[in-house]
């Protein structure tokens, strides 16, 4: 999902794509994909993979706009809302399902780790 | 690692702070406006203008589109500042009854060198709360390059009808939309890079709200 919000950020950001398709698509797309390479290759919850992500997504939405905390409420919630095909859902509760996502996501990747050590 | 987690940890709690309660959330259902979804355009023969309802897309206040208003029902009705209830042909033909000229001189195939013609309208947007009963385009949506918007009566009625992108108002001169702005050619915003409009995100309103978009011929 994280990699999936991180291909739309940046095909968002071309305006000419992003005037043509639903860049929001990507996010489902990209977790589908991950999902089936994951159950091909047996390792689901490979933690650093997840880290490496969250860290490229911060990155690519600080480059792209700044630290503009307008941006952050705005840009991720309407790409969750429009990927899940959901364009009524008022911005607070497409935010509140990502910060709920991403609060139980990391910590179940993370408390494996802690019970594997 | 521990240290890691621990960054992540403080990453998604200032997250978490920013998110609750946030500025660009849901309209007040409460308050009203004259329109509404179900009777979304009034054609006001006195007065010579055309006002449809439509909503605020919170997305365009942060990032660049090259549409202004379009029809919820059409393919582009997700990628404007304002999402109408009305669609390009009702808005055409409340053009037309009120005595307003379209253009009608732009094509496929001289899009990107002909600027839209037909009569220039006066556009204004107001809502429910606003700071003062209306405001022009201009005050609205910010062109990067500040150039006030001329907005006409492009007409092309076969074109949106034939693609059904919803465009009523776009933000160069189009080939599609009903109006559209005749200070930039086709491929403005998209292919050249000349300019770049957002929403005014310090004017408008939060997203999903309700605005009223009235639409006059400039005397």
């Amino acid at each position: 999902m994280t990699l999936g919000f991180l291909l739309g950020l940046l095909s968002a950001s071309w305006v000419w794509l992003e005037m043509r398709i639903n860049t929001g698509l990507m996010i489902p797309s990209v977790t589908l994909v991950c999902l089936a390479i994951a159950a091909w290759k047996g390792n689901i919850f490979n933690h650093r993979i997840f880290l490496f992500s969250q860290i490229l997504l911060m990155i690519a939405f600080v480059l792209l706009y700044g630290f503009d905390p307008v941006a952050l409420r705005v840009v991720p919630a309407c790409l969750f809302r429009e990927g899940y095909q959901m364009m009524n859902m008022p911005l607070d509760t497409a935010n509140s399902i990502l910060v709920a996502i991403l609060i139980g996501g990391n910590a179940f990747v993370f408390r494996k780790v802690a019970i594997k050590k | 690692m521990k240290k890691l987690v621990a960054i992540f940890s403080v990453m998604i709690l200032s997250w978490c702070i920013f998110t609750p309660g946030t500025v660009l959330g849901k309209a007040d259902p409460k308050k009203r406006v004259a329109l509404t979804k179900d009777n979304p355009i009034r054609v006001n023969m006195k007065e010579k203008s055309v006002t449809v309802l439509a909503e605020v897309n919170g997305k365009y206040l942060v990032q660049p589109t090259r549409h202004g208003v379009v029809f919820s029902g059409g393919k582009f009705g997700d990628k404007s500042v304002f999402k109408s209830f009305v669609s390009p042909k009702d808005f055409y033909q409340g053009l037309i009854k009120i005595g307003s000229k379209p253009g009608e001189n732009m094509t496929m195939e001289n899009k990107e060198k002909t600027f839209v013609q037909g009569d220039l309208l006066d556009v204004t947007v107001s809502w429910d709360g606003a700071g003062k009963a209306s405001y022009k385009l201009d005050e609205v949506i910010v062109d990067s390059n500040k150039k006030p918007f001329q907005v006409r009566f492009g007409g092309n009625l076969k074109n949106a009808l034939k693609l059904n992108t919803g465009c009523l108002l776009c933000l160069d001169s189009c080939p599609v939309g009903i109006t559209s702005n005749a200070s930039y050619t086709h491929g403005a915003v998209e292919k050249r890079n000349e300019v770049t409009f957002k929403g005014n995100q310090s004017v408008l309103p939060p997203d999903g709200t309700l605005v009223v978009i009235k639409v006059k011929v400039k005397k």
